[in-house]
């Protein structure tokens, strides 16, 4: 019997659905037209709004956290860059001479040259994949 | 490639004014979800924003599977539902959306009796308002995304997570309590 009231309480709604959306004039069923101011209600929005500059303030916040994000990656960086070229200043000489020492004795033949070249190559391969596999995931 | 698809490109490649863009896009939808749940303006301001940080921040999962507006609304209404859990309110509660110690529109124009339809039909109105207001958080929010946003079933299902029945079945329950209320007033002003 629920079940039943239901049913016919479903149609109900879904006659109103359709009067409301096909804006006819208003019927003789008190229920359907009860049902239509109900959704007529449904339809207002709510009072309150975002500011009109939500979205603009917001990407200005987004912009000023990657800006502080760079300035975060950037200072260390800085300071590891400035520190080795003061080191390299400052210690030219001794290394000019670790150099050729190197160079007279004969050890830089001794480097597996072919090596390290092959693993360079490698690491560049494995990061462009890493990168076209990213963006074919995102098509 | 979609619109979305794109605006997403240009967000992720950082063009100017991309992100601006997209939240102006999609501000009013996820501003309907956010405060048809949680209702109190400042909360669902900052909730709004963290929604919009968040899309910023995952956007290169979005994968196109379904529109960037159901993906965005899903993501505002997962903010709003653990807000709501976080400060103990209640999601699907069975309070009265018509509260005994207020003032009833319809009982005061009950002593008029000189009105005219429109009237009644406008008191009618707001008295509908506050009893939608008053509804359970999830079944005001889908009743608000169906009639108001135009939302079809199967997108709100997509975005609350709930199957299309349950998403029909709340509508149609949330509809079929207002009417009853509805005449229940109606029935005391008589």
């Amino acid at each position: 019997m629920t079940h039943e009231i239901s049913k016919e309480e479903e149609a109900l709604q879904a006659r109103a659905e359709a009067l409301e959306q096909s804006r006819a004039p208003a019927c003789s069923d008190q229920t359907v037209e009860a049902y239509r101011q109900i959704i007529r209600a449904a339809k207002q929005e709510p009072l309150q709004h975002l500011p009109t500059s939500f979205a603009q303030q917001l990407a200005a916040r987004v912009e000023s956290y990657r800006q502080q994000a760079i300035l975060d990656w950037w200072l260390p960086v800085s300071a590891i860059v400035i520190s080795v070229i003061v080191v390299l200043i400052t210690s030219t000489e001794v290394l000019v001479e670790s150099a050729q020492q190197l160079l007279e004795s004969g050890a830089l033949a001794l480097l597996p040259w072919r090596l390290l070249l092959a693993a360079g190559a490698a690491i560049a391969m494995i990061a462009a994949t890493d990168k076209w596999l990213f963006q074919f995931q995102r098509r | 490639m979609t619109e979305d698809q794109i605006l997403v490109d240009e967000v992720l490649i950082r063009r100017r004014g991309a992100f601006e863009r997209l939240v102006n896009a999609h501000q009013r939808l996820v501003w309907h979800v956010v405060f048809r749940l949680v209702q109190h303006p400042e909360d669902a301001r900052d909730l709004c924003q963290e929604t919009f940080l968040l899309v910023h921040r995952k956007l290169s999962q979005y994968r196109g599977d379904s529109s960037l507006s159901s993906w965005i609304a899903r993501i505002a209404f997962n903010l709003a539902i653990r807000h709501l859990q976080r400060n103990r309110l209640p999601i699907q509660a069975n309070s009265s959306p018509f509260e005994d110690d207020e003032e009833e529109p319809l009982l005061t124009l009950a002593d008029d009796t000189d009105l005219e339809h429109e009237a009644i039909e406008q008191e009618t109105y707001r008295l509908l308002i506050g009893a939608i207001a008053r509804l359970p958080p999830m079944q005001r929010l889908l009743l608000g995304l169906y009639h108001s946003d135009e939302m079809s079933i199967t997108d709100i299902a997509a975005m609350t997570g709930q199957p299309e029945g349950t998403v029909k079945n709340h509508l149609f329950r949330a509809r079929h309590r207002l009417r009853a209320l509805l005449e229940a007033k109606i029935g005391e002003v008589a």
